[in-house]
């Protein structure tokens, strides 16, 4: 048990250890130059900093009025709203740049409406983008994690505010804020971590070299320059970064927590007043096209009958296999080391220095740049890229889609100590136990994780923008040289593949591990 | 090591399926816009396997830079037998990484406009460097930098990221060519003209027919496509008195390939008039070894730059970095 314990935590760790092995070989090699452009580099990281901020106030604040929008308002179309939500956030990211491309960009459907009144529209490249797409991704996020949290306010302190008259302001004053202020500090280190790492909006919409974030420079320096020492300069600051705030957040979270959240809804009397209807109707609506409109153009590229000539080139065939391929063996290698880490998690359960050692080391790739990791890897293995760049892809992708896949299995693996000292004392134990009494337990969970890490694979579009060519790609590299030869009804077609294909990974690996037989 | 050696074992039984074929494969690394349906790649590869009993593999990526970083990444591992397309810029920084070997070819008859001496590279083909505009919205383009920066109001441009775009590096030779020292003081003036930099050819030049921009940077010779395929004379280069910095484009064999005579025969055959033709009228840039009259029409309508600027390859190593922190000082403002 120890042993099956200790293996993926050992994989993991030398996964990073062979890495950095290999890119410190590197800067031995090359004679350590670090003549670096402080001056670039500044821009670099303040501009990293600043679009980083920019976006999670952004999302952070309005959030703040849909939520409470959402949660004072009954309508019909709540759950359907809701769900567009859900929607919004397991989109893959360069799906999600061609819908806004199609609504923001200098052709799309906001600049033909603002040409009938003769405003020429010319706002998507560049900062204004890069925060257009943050917030489509985070606005969602925060506004859902804040509804979550307002309805833990209990329905007697909405009786007691009634019985006093309180206004829609002391509601929030004293209701809302209170509660909605101990899930800000976590909501906003969250939303700013994932923009401060953002890559594929900042690399479409960035414009080359007057807006670059460090995980773009560290792309451009790796694959344009093959400059490994600045690579890692870079990625050494943007983890000391991103620590920084990751020690911050910790240091001052509360014990809020997602988990054991209701959905109980509560009718609230300050909803109904004329003034606080209107502002909520006002701020749904516009809230709801904001997330809509991008989705209707992805959609909509399915209608695009004559683009689906695409799915006979060469180029599609070769990627959809390497989608395959990758999300099939990432998920596949994951869930076996996900279900190890979980049990190992149980086994060690008591010490929670060391399950907190343990998160560290899965959530590391949070923070660690992508492209330096499989660099490292890359000059310690060597060999033919054609082969060693999807066995590099799908190791980085297995470590990206743990955090994710061991979040949704570990609960129902805790879950079943349940029945520890029942099986010990019916004999059951090792693998029996496990088919007979933990499978059914997790079985569910397991399907979740195995679903979720799939579609994150499928989705993904990190490292193989540096190990990818003509002959090994995936759908979302794919679409994301189509978008770059302007070919959008193609690209319009892709991103509808792709779509489908995360849906039914999603939905088979349900029904296959998930059905209740037996 | 062990796990290296594990490593090695496993990706040497799956190359030995993959190769299990009897003809040879001769692997060529090159951009994609040359391997591309719409470029010269297949038309050679149907000519070359037509004669060689082998089967022409193009590997593509975005640009003969992102080429070199690949080839630098996969060093002596590199499954690459032959190299395409990097240019007269590149040669230099690419000798350094010690992975090509001299060719065995005797050249005798090129038509460049300079003298070619090089004992590991070829050149295929060759362009000059210029801003191509829309006639039909331009009526009097720039005919020098002065005039793109006293125009910036008008005119919006799409250049490419030299650090990544053998255009765009030539872009950045052009200047310094011709401006030297105060080459950033011309990038800062320029920047406000700039939409945007793109990391290779291929997207600023679709920017550009999306009307996106006024004018990008391309060839002298890219109207030729136009003018041939689509049957439009309105796309022409903006014609510059101070002259257009050259490029050419060449070929080389890797140290290491173990088709080295196959890829001889490669490099001979790039320089054979088909080819040459091909490579003319699919990468649209004149050909290095034949003589302009066997070219359509058309090219003899395209300008003819009176100034040839180019710098010299071992001046190039010795500064580029420099000069590309300089570029993006000045833009990036």
């Amino acid at each position: 048990m120890k042993f099956w314990g200790w293996l993926p935590v050992g994989i993991i760790t030398s996964v990073y250890f062979i890495a950095l092995s290999g890119l410190l070989s590197e800067i031995n090699s090359n004679e350590l130059d670090l003549s670096l452009n402080h001056h670039y580099l500044i821009k670099i990281i303040k501009f990293s900093l600043i679009q980083a901020v920019l976006s999670t106030l952004l999302s952070v604040g309005l959030a703040i009025p849909v939520a409470r929008a959402l949660h004072r308002q009954q309508f019909t179309g709540k759950p359907f709203l809701l769900m567009i939500c859900g929607l919004s956030l397991v989109l893959p990211v360069i799906v999600a740049i061609l819908g806004i491309v199609s609504v923001h960009g200098n052709t799309g459907w906001i600049s033909h409406l603002l040409a009938l009144v003769k405003i020429k529209a010319n706002y998507l490249y560049g900062l204004a983008g890069i925060l257009i797409a943050h917030v489509f991704f985070n606005l969602p996020l925060a506004s859902r994690i804040f509804l979550l949290g307002l309805n833990t306010i209990p329905a007697s302190s909405w009786r007691l505010a009634g019985h006093l008259g309180m206004n829609s302001m002391q509601i929030f004053r004293f209701l809302e804020w209170p509660l909605l202020r101990t899930q800000l500090p976590q909501v906003a280190g969250l939303i700013f971590l994932l923009c401060f790492t953002s890559f594929a909006i900042v690399l479409v919409f960035g414009g080359g070299l007057k807006y670059s974030t460090l995980e773009v420079a560290i792309y451009q320096s790796i694959r344009f320059e093959f400059d490994i020492p600045r690579a890692v300069l870079l990625a050494f600051i943007q983890i000391a970064i991103c620590a920084s705030v990751f020690i911050m957040l910790t240091r001052r979270s509360s014990d809020f927590s997602l988990q054991n959240l209701s959905e109980l809804t509560v009718v609230r009397i300050d909803g109904k007043a004329p003034k606080s209807r209107i502002f909520d109707t006002f701020i749904l609506i516009i809230f709801m096209l904001w997330i809509i409109l991008p989705i209707m153009a992805i959609a909509g590229g399915a209608f695009n009958l004559p683009a689906w000539s695409v799915v006979n080139s060469d180029g599609f065939i070769k990627a959809i296999k390497g989608s395959l391929l990758i999300s099939l063996s990432s998920a596949a290698v994951a869930s076996l080391i996900v279900t190890s880490l979980c049990y190992f998690y149980k086994f060690i359960g008591q010490n929670s220095s060391a399950t907190g050692l343990l998160d560290l080391l899965v959530q590391l790739i949070l923070i660690f740049p992508p492209f330096v990791l499989a660099t490292g890897l890359f000059i310690i293995l060597k060999g033919n890229m054609s082969i060693t760049g999807p066995v590099i892809v799908i190791i980085v992708n297995v470590l990206a889609i743990l955090p994710f896949m061991m979040r949704i299995l570990l609960p129902a693996v805790l879950f079943t100590r349940r029945y520890d000292q029942l099986s010990v004392s019916l004999g059951i134990i090792n693998l029996n136990r496990f088919s007979q009494i933990d499978w059914q337990i997790i079985r569910k969970s397991f399907a979740l994780a195995v679903g979720v890490g799939m579609a994150l694979s499928i989705g993904d579009f990190s490292v193989i923008a540096l190990f990818g060519s003509q002959d090994f790609q995936t759908l979302p590299l794919y679409l994301y040289r189509l978008m770059g030869a302007y070919r959008m009804e193609e690209a319009g077609v892709i991103a509808v593949i792709i779509c489908l294909l995360s849906l039914s990974a999603f939905f088979i690996s349900q029904q296959i591990i998930g059905r209740n037989s037996a | 090591m062990k796990l290296k050696s594990l490593f090695h074992l496993f990706i040497f039984t799956l190359s030995c399926s993959a190769l299990a074929d009897e003809n040879q494969i001769l692997n060529v690394y090159t951009y994609d816009s040359f391997s591309s349906e719409w470029g010269p790649g297949p038309k050679l590869k149907e000519q070359f396997e037509s004669q060689c009993q082998c089967e022409l593999n193009f590997v593509a990526l975005d640009d003969a830079l992102a080429v070199l970083g690949r080839l630098k990444l996969e060093a002596d591992d590199t499954p690459a037998d032959v190299v395409v397309g990097l240019d007269m810029n590149t040669l230099a920084v690419a000798k350094q990484t010690g992975l090509f070997t001299p060719h065995e070819l005797t050249i005798t008859d090129l038509t460049l406009p300079m003298s070619w001496q090089d004992e590991v590279f070829i050149p295929f083909d060759y362009g000059y460097f210029a801003f191509i505009y829309d006639a039909d919205k331009l009526t009097s383009p720039p005919q020098s930098f002065e005039s793109l920066i006293e125009n910036q109001q008008n005119l919006k441009l799409v250049i490419q990221d030299p650090r990544s775009s053998t255009p765009g590096l030539g872009l950045m030779l052009w200047i310094k060519s011709l401006y030297a020292d105060r080459a950033g003081e011309l990038w800062k003036n320029l920047s406000p003209s700039i939409l945007t930099i793109t990391p290779g050819w291929s997207e600023a030049y679709g920017l550009f027919l999306k009307g996106e921009a006024d004018m990008v940077l391309s060839y002298t010779t890219s109207p030729a496509y136009h003018m041939i395929v689509e049957a439009k004379q309105n796309y022409k280069a903006a014609e510059f008195k101070q002259g257009h910095y050259i490029q050419i484009e060449t070929a080389g064999i890797i140290k290491h390939t173990k088709n080295k005579q196959l890829a001889n025969e490669f490099l001979s055959f790039l320089l054979s008039k088909e080819a040459q033709l091909s490579i003319a009228t699919g990468n649209w840039m004149y050909p290095a070894a034949l003589n302009r009259d066997n070219l359509p029409q058309a090219f003899a309508e395209l300008i003819n730059p009176q100034t040839t600027l180019y710098i010299d390859p071992d001046e190039i190593v010795k500064y580029k970095s420099k000069w590309t922190q300089e570029f993006i000082n000045a833009v990036s403002n």
